[in-house]
């Protein structure tokens, strides 16, 4: 199923004033992609993913699901959840708690009037997928939470939705069982093939899941992109920090010609690639990864600093670095300077994002 | 099974523990002693003498009951306590539930409103009832006025002074007064349910209706059978309304047991009234037991 949301706004009215969610979001979700929608609590994502289910109305804008105009509010349309055939599942996953597993799973199934024979069997199949058969008996109070989740995710799967809507779904699972589930969830739907429609905060989740990502900040779409592209082409500096971790440094400069002057007098080229920027003048952020900030012997050129503290990552290093540009995190693999220690730092000018401030 | 485990779970503990534990109990094993165990067993005992203000104290065993179960005034306070239960209990706990359920939704000013219901639980019982005498008044009341403004060549309803119109008259002043009590719990019941739960019933296509019966009624199904208890224990003990309204008439048709007994009462009849209040604590238990169990409390609540 192709889903399109097409310029919806969504504002809320309470006694203390309008909140407005989201503002004027677009967003092409091709068929069969699985298409997350990441950014901090507040941002709106969730709204978004209920607008879709048609938990909420948007306030303006037009939603469809393929051809089918499922919401929009100027035309006096709006489909309710019962006619869009989507599944969900909630953060809190939504379990009835009066009903086992077998009764939860089947619960969509037994108030569409399917027949007894028809819906043991669908929720048989849906139990086998995700291990649950020998849970068919339990309430979800004497359930773990993984298992709680993957009921949620049977019920979801049991009636073959044309959408498939989660919501934080990893989120109160530990961290280990988490990273087992997103590989499962992944698999699960590239195996299925239903369009999915992701919400999570979680930027590693957002990277190892998506076919595409949307970034939202206070409400509005701030990038769409494939995982790379949103981690190797920032357009903001928010997706620049909140993308990667750990998260890209940023530092005030200033234009000058075909240089940037960072804090401290030091200077940086601007690359060819990059030059599309010339003859602009004022303030930029500049942003360098972690991982881009190079370690080297030779001071010619570098930026010099003092090693803050050494954090061990396992495979890596993080060093907290004080230098004469600001403080820097930078990502090693071996040999990490000693905490107290003078390092000098090479900035790969290729590797360098700018971001023009607003004036 | 769970008296069981307890009594295993405190075996288990070694005696200095266990005698801490008795000491934590004794508070209010002594307050429920003292208020409640205490009276009800002086009331059984005093309703097997002869105790009256002007004689002496005397064991008579069963008389009391005999003379009770030989007294037809007694059966039919029996009979109108058991209808007036019947009728005004399902009819406040459904009214209780729809107020409720209008309440649980998300609307301006809904605090306020919740604050509005409650009022009529807030006037004393005295005070209420004597409004409703106002509105029952045969000549001038608002109840007559109003049948004749909607359907102006009916009589006047003699309310107070036939039998059913007392009925309906107790009933209805009850109602008024103890609806919010049933919405209030019903009212934190329904609060304690999951919004989730409704989000995801609407994703899983059911019906309104399906909602209803499937998740709402199923998960309040613990406080309704409270709320069940509450009113029935209040129902058959009701008697500020009625005594207020009617006093028990016309001619002893609204006579609930509680009233019977009070008559006896303020004539000095001790051991009579007693046996009365007896025969009203077994039926309390009796339907209580029986709610309990419908309820499945005593099963691991979830």
């Amino acid at each position: 199923m192709h889903l399109t949301i097409h310029n919806c706004s969504k504002r809320f009215r309470t006694l203390r004033g309008t909140v407005e969610a989201l503002r004027e979001v677009s967003l092409e979700i091709g068929d069969g992609e699985f298409f997350v929608l990441l950014g901090p609590s507040g941002c709106g994502k969730s709204t978004l993913l209920n607008l879709v289910a048609g938990l909420e109305r948007p306030s303006s804008g037009e939603i469809r699901f393929g051809e089918t105009v499922v919401a929009a509010p100027a035309r006096r349309i709006f489909v309710s959840p019962r006619q869009r055939n989507v599944a969900m599942v909630f953060q809190s996953y939504a379990l009835y708690p009066h009903l086992d597993v077998f009764g939860n799973i089947a619960f969509p199934l037994k108030v569409a009037g399917e027949k007894e024979g028809a819906v043991r069997d669908a929720v048989a199949e849906a139990a086998g997928r995700l291990g649950l058969g020998d849970l068919l008996g339990r309430r979800p109070g004497e359930l773990s939470g993984g298992q709680r989740q993957r009921v949620a995710i049977a019920r979801a799967l049991v009636r073959r939705p044309s959408v498939f809507l989660l919501d934080e779904p990893l989120s109160n699972l530990d961290a280990q069982l988490r990273a087992g589930t997103r590989t499962e969830l992944k698999a699960l739907q590239q195996e299925l093939g239903i369009t999915t429609l992701y919400v999570t905060h979680d930027q590693t989740e957002a990277m190892t899941l998506g076919h595409r990502i949307a970034l939202l900040e206070e409400g509005e779409i701030v990038q769409v992109g494939a995982p790379q592209e949103l981690y190797d082409a920032p357009a903001t500096p928010f997706a620049a920090t909140f993308i990667g971790s750990p998260p890209m440094n940023l530092l005030q400069g200033l234009i000058i010609e075909r240089e940037v002057l960072l804090p401290g007098g030091f200077l940086v080229n601007v690359p060819v690639e990059k030059r599309d920027m010339e003859g602009l003048k004022g303030e930029v952020l500049v942003g360098i990864r972690p991982e881009h900030l190079v370690v080297v012997q030779e001071k010619e050129g570098a930026v010099p600093g003092t090693v803050r503290m050494v954090e061990p990552l396992g495979r890596e290093f993080l060093l907290q670095i004080a230098s004469g540009i600001g403080d820097l995190q930078a990502l090693v693999e071996k040999n990490p300077p000693q905490r107290g220690e003078n390092v000098n730092l090479y900035i790969d000018p290729r590797r360098v994002h700018f971001f023009f401030l607003q004036a | 099974m769970s008296t069981e485990s307890n009594n295993s779970a405190a075996d288990r503990l070694p005696p200095r523990e266990r005698r801490e534990a008795l000491a934590f109990l004794l508070p209010v094993a002594l307050f429920l002693g003292g208020l409640v165990l205490v009276p009800v067993l002086g009331t059984l005992l005093d309703s097997l003498h002869r105790d009256v203000t002007f004689l002496p104290r005397s064991f008579i065993g069963l008389e009391n009951y005999r003379a009770l179960s030989a007294d037809p005034a007694f059966w039919a306070s029996v009979r109108f306590t058991l209808v007036f239960v019947l009728v005004s209990v399902p009819l406040q706990v459904v009214l209780g539930l729809l107020i409720a359920l209008v309440l649980n939704e998300g609307f301006a000013g809904r605090a306020l409103l919740r604050a509005c219901v409650l009022i009529p639980w807030a006037v004393p019982a005295a005070v209420s009832g004597r409004v409703f005498e106002l509105i029952y008044n045969y000549s001038y009341g608002a109840a007559n006025w109003l049948i004749q403004l909607v359907h102006p060549g009916a009589g006047p309803v003699n309310w107070l002074g036939t039998e059913l119109g007392a009925l309906a008259a107790v009933v209805v002043a009850d109602t008024y007064k103890t609806t919010p009590f049933a919405a209030l719990l019903l009212l934190a019941g329904l609060s304690a349910i999951p919004e989730d739960l409704y989000g995801q019933a609407r994703i899983d296509r059911a019906t309104f209706l399906q909602r209803f019966f499937r998740i709402t009624l199923p998960l309040l199904k613990p406080v309704l059978v409270v709320t069940l208890i509450f009113r029935t224990i209040d129902a058959l003990r009701v008697f500020d309304v009625i005594f207020v309204l009617t006093g028990g008439g016309p001619g002893g048709a609204t006579s609930a047991l509680s009233i019977y007994g009070f008559r006896y009462y303020a004539a000095g009849d001790f051991g009579y009234a007693s046996a009365v209040s007896v025969i009203l604590f077994f039926i309390s238990l009796t339907l209580v037991v029986g709610y309990a169990s419908l309820g499945g409390f005593g099963r691991e609540a979830r």
